[in-house]
């Protein structure tokens, strides 16, 4: 074992931070079904994050809630170490009239969210208690709460409010996202673009305006050089159109048609190689499709003789990109850097192999594309069917998978009078 | 042909005739009102159909009922002359829960389908009474009724059956369905398509490296929209409606698109099918290829399959075309005997003939078979067709159904008085 989880695990202020925990696992589950049954689609955290907030204060916490309503605490350490920002998202991916309640079977709780991510949220609490009860003074300083958007058109905009404060991107050595409850260790952000791309011309009948550039034949242009181009290997890197829509009838030609666009990479170069070939092909497609036309207008030309006829061949299609999501991608950190490597040794320490998944499109994304080390992992108990109206929550031994947490916290900021952290401060 | 209208116009039988149709005004009016109220979607049309069989049978004409709903009569002629299919259709575009009342506008009638054709379908009731009033003898064979299935997904269906029921012996049509004193004597053809595509479908990012009914789907749309048609007969194409997949973040399972391609000539709407066709296979091929290719490129492919996994690859994008419509299309030459006397009809009466080469209407049927058809206009007009605020305007309705009776006459000959205009068919 590393020498500096040795010494924690053996240390009496871990040791009884551990007990804590232990102790409080009905005390974290009632707040757990306490939040679970507060919505919080992404976009609309207000009320369940001015909850969270209203936990937090009875721990004793001088909490801040910014702008966007992400909600944190400073847990001032005893000097010279990092700072380290942990968070769990207070976002789920159900709107807000989704009917929630909690529904028992076997072992299992079944709630929308229940998993992803209010069990870690109220883990936030559970940690909040286990560092005041067990008395553990660290050397850097812990922020520590609950932030915004993480999921699908949240678009991480909570953590990157938070980065997007210099003092705060300044201030913060490692981040730590707290999100599932699986035992793995994401240690890149999947980067990605998406876009919506409508297509408009003035429409008309199939038969008697043909001759017109036509929306959807813009559209298809644009889909068939898409598809056409070319996939890196070295990295993966993913394009997709998931949704046409268009047209109102099969004799006419269309006046508006869209189209949902998807980009994804592990590298930013790919990603933004990929997003340049996207854009060029939108305009290309347009233009080929206005061009097509223009061929036949000397043909076609008796059929503009009538005055103030504006021919068919210059009635043009456009195209309008509207971006949808942009997550930016974090480069893979390499497993011997300081983050991950305090990661991976604080699970051994608590006698769990964790799993190494690589990139993951996380809060993470955020931090680590600037160049801030960052780590995503789960916390205690098990979960399942994230996403679906299906999703459950085991709480049974909490403690297990949640124990590496206070532990990594304890070896990333360092215990005064005890071990030095292994997450060095940042050159700013 | 000026001369055959002359003579009629001058008979004793025709002024009866025209006495009974001007006389048979508020008549026509009063079953007009009656049958717009009764729905008849297109394929939905049996209501309809047994009210104006009703209204037939009390004019005292013996009616024939097939077996898709197309109601009409057969008067016959002495046996010397050809035989002359009279129709207008039954249905209209409203589908049947559209509420219908007929509202007054000044001289006008407002309602749903008043115009397109329950106005022509009224009128050939006039017609039948004005045959029995007069007791004319007609030379020829005349079929008078009312069809199922011009409009839309009717696809004209109606008529297609009545030819399939008579394959031989009919000489000549007439569809009353346009504008007036105007003639189509051309139909545009046209084959409409639900093109389908279909793939196993997955995450956008976890199942990259499968093919994509989307993608597919836009090659082939690529490739339609530089296909070249002739300008001369016109002929068009159109993909008028997209749709398919889910979310953002998926491979669509399923994806799909409305084709539309038009010819004034059956010869150009085959090739363009042909070829519009044969791009859309190309596509899907070249989608899936493309993925293949990926997976085959090296050893270090990551497109290759995981253990017990089928290769992304391998989860190919499927096709299924659907044919939705198929009007044939046909042209005949402007100086065929029917159609020159139909213009003679008009300008008898000192009208101006509004000649329209082609148009989608029933005589498309009968053009594309070889057997002499028009569409023409009937008695009074009608604005603002297939839309809910369509309007009748009477005025004129007595001498339009006139023009039509004397027409009928022309063209079938009159015992005593007239030969036919329109010759039997060899």
């Amino acid at each position: 074992m590393n020498k500096t989880y040795e010494t924690l695990m053996a240390s009496e202020v871990v040791k009884k931070g551990l007990e804590i925990m232990k102790a409080d696992e009905a005390h974290t589950w009632e707040q757990h079904q306490e939040l679970v049954l507060i919505p919080a689609f992404s976009r609309h955290e207000e009320q369940r994050a001015k909850r969270f907030a209203e936990m937090m204060r009875a721990e004793g916490l001088d909490v801040t809630v910014d702008e966007v309503n992400n909600v944190y605490a400073l847990i001032k350490g005893a000097g010279n170490g990092p700072t380290v920002y942990m968070t769990a998202h207070i976002d789920t991916v159900f709107p807000m009239d989704t009917p929630l309640s909690i529904r028992k079977e076997g072992d299992r709780y079944y709630c929308p969210g229940i998993g992803d991510d209010t069990a870690q949220l109220a883990q936030i609490l559970t940690l909040v208690r286990v560092i005041k009860g067990s008395g553990v003074k660290f050397k850097g300083d812990l922020i520590i709460g609950g932030n915004v958007g993480e999921e699908g058109l949240g678009d991480l905009y909570g953590v990157r409010h938070f980065f997007g404060k210099k003092e705060n991107a300044d201030m913060v050595d490692g981040f730590i996202t707290f999100d599932g409850s699986s035992t793995g260790i994401v240690t890149g952000g999947t980067g990605s673009y998406r876009y919506k791309v409508s297509f408009k011309g003035p429409g008309g009948h199939s038969y008697g305006d043909f001759g017109m550039p036509n929306p959807i034949f813009a559209m298809g242009r644009a889909i068939s050089l898409f598809s056409q181009m070319k996939a890196p290997v070295d990295k993966k890197t993913t394009f997709s159109v998931g949704v046409v829509e268009g047209g109102t009838s099969v004799n006419s030609i269309p006046y508006a048609c869209s189209m949902l666009v998807d980009m994804r990479s592990e590298s930013k170069a790919n990603l933004d190689a990929e997003d340049e070939c996207f854009k060029k092909i939108i305009a290309q497609a347009v233009e080929e499709e206005n061009a097509r036309w223009m061929e036949d207008k000397e043909l076609y030309s008796d059929r503009y003789s009538k005055a103030g006829f504006v021919p068919l061949c210059d009635r043009k299609v456009e195209a309008v990109i509207e971006q949808l999501g942009n997550r930016p991608v974090g480069e893979i950190q390499p497993v011997d850097s300081p983050i991950v490597k305090a990661s991976i040794d604080a699970f051994r320490a608590v006698g769990i192999e964790p799993v190494m998944r690589g990139c993951s499109s996380t809060d993470a994304n955020i931090p680590i594309s600037m160049g801030i080390p960052a780590v995503g992992m789960g916390g205690g108990g098990k979960g399942g069917g994230a996403h679906s109206s299906g999703e459950w929550f085991d709480p049974t031994d909490i403690t297990r998978n949640l124990s590496k947490n206070f532990v990594l916290l304890c070896g990333l900021l360092g215990v005064d009078g005890l071990t030095e952290p292994l997450l060095p401060v940042r050159e700013k | 042909m000026k001369k055959t209208y002359e003579i009629l116009h001058n008979s004793d039988v025709m002024k009866k005739a025209k006495d009974a149709i001007f006389a048979d005004r508020d008549n026509t009016i009063a079953q007009h009102k009656a049958l717009v109220l009764v729905p008849a979607f297109s394929r939905h049309e049996e209501k309809r159909a047994d009210f104006y069989q009703q209204l037939m049978e009390a004019e005292g004409f013996e009616s024939v009922r097939d077996s898709v709903n197309n109601v009409y009569t057969v008067i016959k002629g002495d046996g010397n002359g050809p035989t002359l299919y009279f129709t207008a259709h039954l249905d209209t575009v409203f589908p049947m829960d559209t509420p219908l009342e007929i509202k007054m506008n000044g001289e006008k009638y407002a309602c749903p389908g008043i115009g397109d054709d329950t106005a022509a379908l009224s009128q050939t009731l006039t017609l039948l009474r004005a045959i029995k009033a007069s007791g004319i003898r007609f030379k020829g064979d005349l079929i008078i009724g009312g069809n199922v299935g011009e409009e839309g997904l009717g696809d004209l269906y109606g008529v297609k059956q009545f030819f399939k029921d008579h394959p031989s012996g009919i000489d000549g049509f007439i569809s009353v369905d346009g504008f007036p004193h105007s003639i189509v004597y051309g139909g545009t053809g046209s084959y409409r398509y639900e093109v389908r595509f279909h793939g196993a479908g997955g995450h956008s990012m976890a199942d990259f490296g499968m093919p994509n009914p989307v993608h597919a789907m836009g090659r082939a749309i690529a490739k339609i929209s530089d296909v070249k048609v002739p300008y001369e007969p016109w002929t068009t194409f159109s993909c008028g409606v997209v749709e398919g997949g889910t979310s953002i973040n998926s491979i669509a399972h399923d994806c799909k698109f409305l084709l539309d391609i038009r010819s004034d000539s059956k010869g150009c709407l085959d090739k363009a099918n042909e070829e519009i066709m044969a791009c859309i296979r190309a596509a899907v091929e070249e989608e899936n290829a493309r993925w293949a290719a990926e997976r085959d490129r090296d050893e270090k492919s990551p497109y290759k399959p995981g253990p017990g996994q089928l290769p992304h690859a391998d989860r190919t994008v499927s096709l299924e075309i659907v044919q939705v419509g198929n009007r044939p299309a046909g042209s005949q030459p402007v100086d065929l005997p029917l159609i020159r006397a139909c213009a003679a009809d008009y300008e008898f009466f000192g009208y101006e003939t509004g000649y329209i080469p082609a148009s989608s209407t029933d005589a498309n049927v009968p053009i594309s078979l070889g057997v002499p058809g028009v569409t023409l206009g009937g008695g009074g007009t009608s604005t603002g067709a297939h839309s809910l605020a369509e309007e009748f305007d009477p005025t004129g309705l007595e001498q339009g159904v006139y023009e039509l009776f004397i027409l009928i006459a022309a063209l079938l000959g009159v015992e005593g008085l007239t030969d036919p205009l329109l010759p039997k068919l060899a």
